[in-house]
């Protein structure tokens, strides 16, 4: 799955929320080790909830920089400053808040003591999928850049669609 | 307790959180009252997603400070990229963080608590997330 774009993130755990309720419906509460992989489960969701928040909450970030870094803008004194300025505050907001998130909710899957086959299963496939978006917001700054690079291509129509937008 | 800065909110669900996983975890070792457990470890959940946003709303304020202090004779061009930050402020606010704290004071309402314990703790926490509710509404003007 490609993860290059927030929205393409934001599916990826969407998919992930649902896999893991699928997953809690396969196990049977009552049985006791079962039970126990129902609970991992449900503490993982628990973070991807607030990932998933978080990606709301990096669309608004991403956004915003865009617009502050928008060609419509050019004739700003100092519009350089305001965008790095800003960019700083997207960057702390994606290390402390959501890759904090993301490493909690990797720790914990990998710390817990899936006792069944499909639980153990589980947690090896959602721990690769965590590896992966984990690797994406590591690298977050080189992201940050390829998207300023699209953004600053200034032909007439990408400034076109920037006016209209 | 004083709300007005996001230093103060952020010390005030700060101590929600550790008196709520206190409760938390008086439960744990009490099995007949599974549900109050549950009801303590979802809003343990809740607060501390809560804790994260404010902040987020803390860098967002912060990055705001630092814009601000960008050295300028353009006063109107700082104004126009600082409003464009605080409309994604408000954003923020009402679609995230605000609705957020709403869902957790919801589903404490409707939770049923059978201790003693589990009933004061749903009304403290539920008064507690109302005033920040009202607070959030109030310096917004949401």
């Amino acid at each position: 799955m490609e993860l290059d774009t927030t929205e393409q993130r934001q599916r990826s755990v969407g998919f992930l929320i649902k896999e893991a309720f699928a997953f809690q419906e396969t196990m049977d509460t009552e049985d006791k080790d079962e039970d126990n992989d129902w609970c991992g489960a449900s503490v993982v969701l628990d973070d991807l909830a607030a990932v998933e928040e978080m990606m709301n909450a990096e669309i608004i970030f991403r956004d915003t920089l865009a617009k502050i870094s928008s060609p419509r803008l050019d004739h700003l004194a100092e519009k350089e400053d305001y965008a790095s300025a800003f960019e700083d505050g997207f960057d702390n907001f994606i290390s402390d808040i959501l890759l904090s998130r993301l490493y909690h909710a990797a720790d914990i899957l990998n710390d817990w003591g899936f006792r069944t086959e499909r639980g153990q299963n589980f947690q090896e496939n959602f721990s690769d999928k965590l590896a992966e978006l984990i690797a994406v917001y590591e690298n977050f700054d080189e992201l940050l850049t390829e998207a300023e690079d699209t953004f600053e291509i200034d032909t007439p129509d990408a400034r076109l669609k920037v006016v209209m937008t | 307790m004083k709300l007005e800065t996001v230093e103060q909110r952020h010390k005030f669900i700060d101590d929600m959180v550790k008196k709520a996983f206190a409760f938390e975890e008086s439960l744990i070792h009490d099995p007949e009252h599974g549900d109050d457990w549950a009801g303590a470890m979802s809003t343990v959940e809740n607060l501390v997603t809560i804790e994260e946003f404010i902040r987020t709303e803390q860098i967002f304020l912060d990055t705001f400070g630092a814009m601000e202090e960008i050295r300028t004779h353009d006063d109107s061009g700082k104004e126009i990229a600082l409003n464009i930050v605080n409309d994604s402020l408000l954003e923020f606010i009402d679609t995230i963080l605000l609705r957020r704290v709403e869902f957790a004071h919801d589903r404490l309402d409707d939770w049923d608590f059978v201790t003693e314990g589990g009933v004061k703790f749903k009304k403290s926490f539920c008064r507690k997330l109302n005033t920040l509710i009202k607070t959030y509404q109030d310096i917004y003007d949401l």
